[in-house]
């Protein structure tokens, strides 16, 4: 029974040792080698002190050694924490401070920031580097490397957890300016990941590109809903994912047959991949989460590979994936936004107005999931939690409240229509607008700020900023928070102002100045 | 010179964040996410736009905006 993550790679490394389970370009590691490689590295670990729930920072690019940091991070008994490589040491040394970190996965290219990362998070034991060296050791943590790695079994520890020990933490756009690192337990992935395998029908031929960041939740789906039947997964590389042409030639080169992307991305396959020539016979299943496809892309790409089936996932990072939808046919390319569908198996929904009753169907109401993706918590922040994982006003157990807006239609699938607060998204990634606020107003030039999300067709919305400052100008106060905040975060234009308008309560009036930002 | 124009096109445009002297020829672009997604579409408009070269769909390789010496020699092989 796979009630762990790396159940499913175990159980696949026996049952077909040699067949390929990663692919990074030319490197392939088979299950029995990545289960070998991922027993030897939870061995060093655990030979170094770890101990069951600590946290390991997986601090390196998309490759076979972060993916195998990952399974030994989870055999090892702990929880792996993905951190980004773009994002700034600042954000990153906060994250690991935040959840004390104990190991970290790296590579010698992130070697710089490794030092703003020890100063941040006394728990720092070691930093591990599965491949290369550095030249000069660094203060603080022990450096461990292949070598050490090499002189371990490769046998599974064998560590004892059960399904409701958390397994990982994403952190996400918090809106008092700092991250917070959702919890997830080896459960709540599960019951997506398991579910999937059995929906959309993998085997053990089918093979999966790889193409979210490994702190994104849709990674979830390309490692474990593999791993559980013995599929194969393509790494698509960080530096390649913005070239439609490559993406396609990944497809077509390895026959991929299941793709799960962001709807941005797809949406530059069809303005840029020329889908309407090579051969994407391969392909049976695109399934796109993270934020709306623009229906007039969604139509075009459906109608340029009438052979594939699309299905609209939907959740945020607390549920993972907690309600599907199947597309039956292309809409019409002016149609109205696609549905998110209804629950997945194992997970109830309710739309809930004001007042806490059930809205009926057609009336707005707030998205609440119970069920098996519900996350535990946010790390370290009680608050936080209790405000939106709440006791079930309907019945036992617990809630969460998604803060997204929904109505059920007739056939009894929703319709998406948009947030509570000002969390926005922006191509996938989603965004507290108040972060970005914090970020401008923590330069000391910076009288005050509105962060502004501007509708735009192909990646949901545009970012802009309007601040009141002296003696700054745009390029300076960028330069100031791309020390703070992830390059995507980062507004196109910031609009410097004497003073911002108000409302009759003395608030910043944020529609105001929406509209004369959308209005330019 | 070509290199100058696509230099000052990332500094102004796509927020670049480090300092402009930073941005040699050979500064990294996509390893940094100088170039990012979003950028990308930016700079072929760019091109095609300020430039005046015909960017092709097959020239969208990780090889032609490693870098600025890459655009640059990109720009070279269109014209």
């Amino acid at each position: 029974m796979n009630y762990l993550l790396h159940h499913g790679l175990e159980a696949s490394a026996r049952r077909s040792p040699n067949h390929p389970a990663l692919v990074v370009g030319d490197d392939i590691l088979t299950y029995a080698e990545l289960d070998a490689a991922a027993n030897r590295l939870a061995n060093l670990l655990i030979a170094r002190g770890m101990e069951p729930g600590d946290r390991v920072g997986i601090f390196l690019d998309k490759s076979l050694a972060a993916i195998t940091g990952i399974y030994a991070a989870l055999k090892a008994g702990g929880v792996y924490v993905p951190l980004d490589p773009a994002a700034p040491a600042s954000r990153i040394a906060y994250i690991a401070g935040n959840c004390n970190v104990k190991f970290l996965i790296s590579s010698p290219k992130e070697q710089d920031a490794w030092g703003e990362i020890a100063g941040a998070d006394e728990a720092l034991a070691a930093v591990v580097m599965p491949a290369g060296e550095v030249d000069e050791p660094i203060a603080g943590p022990a450096l461990l490397t292949a070598a050490d790695i090499a002189t371990m079994p490769d046998t599974s520890p064998g560590v004892g957890r059960i399904d409701q020990d958390l397994a990982l933490m994403l952190y996400t756009s918090g809106s008092t300016g700092a991250p917070k690192g959702v919890m997830l337990t080896h459960r709540n992935v599960l019951t997506f990941t398991q579910w999937a395998v059995v929906e959309y029908g993998l085997t053990g031929d089918d093979r999966l590109t790889q193409m979210a960041p490994l702190h994104f939740d849709l990674s979830t789906f390309d490692l474990y809903s593999s791993a559980e039947v013995g599929a194969t997964v393509y790494v698509v590389p960080r530096t390649s994912i913005m070239f439609p042409m490559q993406i396609k030639k990944l497809v077509e080169r390895h026959e991929i047959t299941v793709m799960y992307s962001v709807p941005s991305i797809l949406t530059m396959m069809v303005e840029r991949a020329k889908l309407d020539t090579g051969d994407l016979q391969s392909l049976r299943t695109i399934l796109f989460a993270g934020e709306v496809f623009p229906t007039k892309y969604l139509s075009r790409i459906m109608r340029l590979l009438p052979h594939v089936s699309f299905a609209n996932l939907y959740g945020p990072t607390e549920t993972n994936v907690c309600t599907a939808y199947t597309v039956p046919a292309p809409p019409d390319e002016d149609g109205p936004t696609i549905s998110i569908g209804s629950a997945i198996e194992n997970v109830e929904t309710f739309v809930v107005k004001e007042g806490q009753t059930i809205a009926a169907p057609g009336e707005v109401g707030e998205l609440y999931v119970r069920g098996g993706s519900v996350m535990a918590g946010y790390w370290g922040d009680e608050e936080k939690t209790a405000a939106s994982r709440i006791p079930n006003p309907f019945g036992a157990d617990v809630v969460y409240k998604t803060g997204d807006l929904v109505k059920e239609e007739p056939d009894g699938n929703y319709t998406f229509l948009g947030r509570r607060d000002a969390q926005i998204k922006s191509r996938g990634y989603r965004i507290e607008l108040g972060e970005i606020e914090a970020a401008l107003n923590a330069h000391p030039g910076v009288v005050e700020s509105v962060a502004a999300a501007i509708p735009d067709e192909k990646i949901t919305n545009r970012l802009e900023a309007v601040a009141v400052a002296t003696d700054l100008d745009q390029a300076t106060l960028l330069k100031f928070i791309a020390d703070r905040v992830p390059k995507y975060m980062l507004p196109e234009q910031i609009h410097f102002r004497e003073l911002l308008p108000k409302t009759s309560t003395g608030k910043i009036d944020r529609q105001s100045i929406q509209r004369e930002l959308e209005d330019q | 010179m070509i290199q100058e124009k696509v230099r000052n096109f990332i500094v102004s445009e796509l927020n670049f964040s480090g300092a402009p002297e930073e941005l040699t020829d050979d500064y990294p672009l996509l390893e940094k996410e100088v170039i990012d997604s979003m950028g990308i579409f930016q700079i072929v408009s760019f091109l095609e736009d300020e430039v005046g070269v015909e960017v092709d769909d097959e020239d969208l390789v990780p090889e032609n905006f490693a870098s600025i010496g890459h655009i640059a020699k990109l720009v070279e092989d269109k014209r």
